[in-house]
């Protein structure tokens, strides 16, 4: 495939500066240099401005309800576990609406890879504050200020047992596209988080903010030290923000586990007929 | 001759950073070229350089206002006061929209910073409008100009 099969007829509704555009561009680069290709991968969206991205990549796609989106995947890999399966995710689809889901996939791990855009927004809506929105920020929604102390999801997700956390700042687009291949590679279930600035709508964590706060890990981390991941994941503030993978484990994953996938996909077994007219006639 | 060349960026949405790699791409079929974000250069890399290429989008900047360039590329500007680039060749080019009131106003910063600094422009600035929503043209757009770019240079 060439850059150009990736297109869709669909014009860009982002605003301009958006971290969407950024995601996008290392979304189809990791595509092209990974070889995703409408045979081997389907993605998956939620409701808010991120899931517009499925109508800007020629893969192909599925828009679930709000918050729903981890479902709606998981049930692709189960029908055919040997899909390269993403979700991309707002910071209110999956925290908010869609936080059960998130936690009970961690735990499962479940061969997915899921993708937050984090504009700690709702940027769809018009800028109501998310669940990642900072404590203090004046929204449409909070405009005295949010009282509320934000989620952070890959804590959340460790907890819960996610065995793939990473986190990158969406203007470094190789960095992305990198993290983006290796959340896919790994057996389980990925959580990568997507530092997405909304240029519109949340001033505070603006692109400056994260081209100045954050920090790449050293070579010296080590990533499957869960306390260690625990202790990263408590950071955020000024030039405290830890970006790369935080945290990287084997575990067996959720389809691993089934007996009934190890020889082939479900999607490759043919239904097996069988007479039910003795219990029919048992109960009618 | 191969000329050594550094393109200094800064980008934040992504689109000036795709743009400035087509120009290395194609600037690097003939000469030797460097890709450096502007909040990891110093005013001494330039002097390591016969040829320097600035780009920047354009936004707006509190205590200055619309079209400026981008934080970081503000701040190497200033690092560079003083400087003289005499005998050095340079171009600009940069991302925008159209439809705010001044389209591209950071390639007008970075034109005039040049010209302070003495630097020979060597063609017409690229100012590309909405990089993101039409791929194709745009993309096609940024290597007319880059080979225009690698024409003149060599």
């Amino acid at each position: 495939m060439t850059w150009q099969d990736y297109l869709t007829p669909n014009k860009c509704n982002w605003c301009s500066g958006c971290g969407n555009f950024s995601i996008w561009s290392a979304f189809e680069r990791a595509a092209l240099k990974a070889g995703w290709n409408n045979s081997n991968t389907a993605l998956v969206a939620g409701i808010g401005c991120h899931g517009h991205i499925v109508n800007f990549i020629g893969l192909t796609t599925f828009e679930g309800l709000h918050g729903r989106p981890i479902p709606v995947a998981s049930g692709l890999k189960m029908a055919n576990h040997k899909l390269n399966v993403f979700v991309f995710t707002g910071d209110g689809d999956c925290l908010a609406e869609g936080g059960n889901h998130f936690i009970h996939a961690a735990r499962r791990n479940q061969n997915i890879t899921v993708i937050i855009h984090d504009n700690a927004i709702y940027g769809l809506t018009a800028g109501q504050a998310s669940p990642r929105s900072p404590k203090g920020l004046k929204t449409k929604s909070t405009p005295d200020g949010n009282i509320e102390e934000p989620i952070h999801p890959l804590r959340l997700a460790l907890a819960a047992g996610a065995t793939f956390l990473a986190r990158v700042y969406a203007g470094n687009i190789d960095e992305c596209t990198d993290i983006l291949i290796k959340a896919n590679k790994h057996d389980g279930l990925a959580v990568v988080q997507i530092l997405q600035p909304c240029v519109t709508f949340n001033k505070e964590y603006s692109h400056i903010f994260y081209q100045e706060n954050t920090y790449a890990l050293g070579d010296d981390y080590d990533a499957t030290d869960k306390v260690a991941a625990f202790v990263k994941t408590m950071e955020w503030g000024a030039k405290q923000i830890p970006v790369g993978i935080l945290y990287q484990v084997q575990e067996p994953s959720y389809e691993s586990q089934i007996p009934q996938l190890q020889k082939r996909a479900l999607v490759a077994t043919a239904a097996q007929k069988q007479n039910i007219s003795k219990v029919l006639k048992k109960y009618l | 001759m191969s000329k050594k060349i550094i393109i200094i960026y800064a980008s934040n949405s992504g689109s000036t950073f795709l743009v400035g790699e087509i120009i290395a791409h194609i600037l690097g079929r003939k000469h030797q070229v460097v890709m450096q974000k502007a909040a990891d250069t110093s005013p001494d890399d330039l002097l390591k350089y016969d040829i320097f290429i600035l780009g920047s989008p354009s936004w707006s900047t509190p205590g200055l206002g619309e079209g400026f360039p981008q934080e970081t590329m503000l701040a190497f500007i200033k690092s560079c006061a003083g400087l003289d680039l005499s005998g050095k060749q340079c171009v600009a080019f940069g991302c925008g929209d159209s439809s705010y009131t001044l389209f591209c106003g950071a390639v007008n910063q970075l034109e005039k910073f040049m010209a302070d600094l003495k630097g020979t422009r060597l063609i017409n600035s690229l100012r590309v409008d909405g990089y993101f929503f039409d791929l194709p043209k745009n993309i096609a757009l940024v290597k007319k100009w880059a080979q225009a770019l690698l024409a003149h240079i060599s």
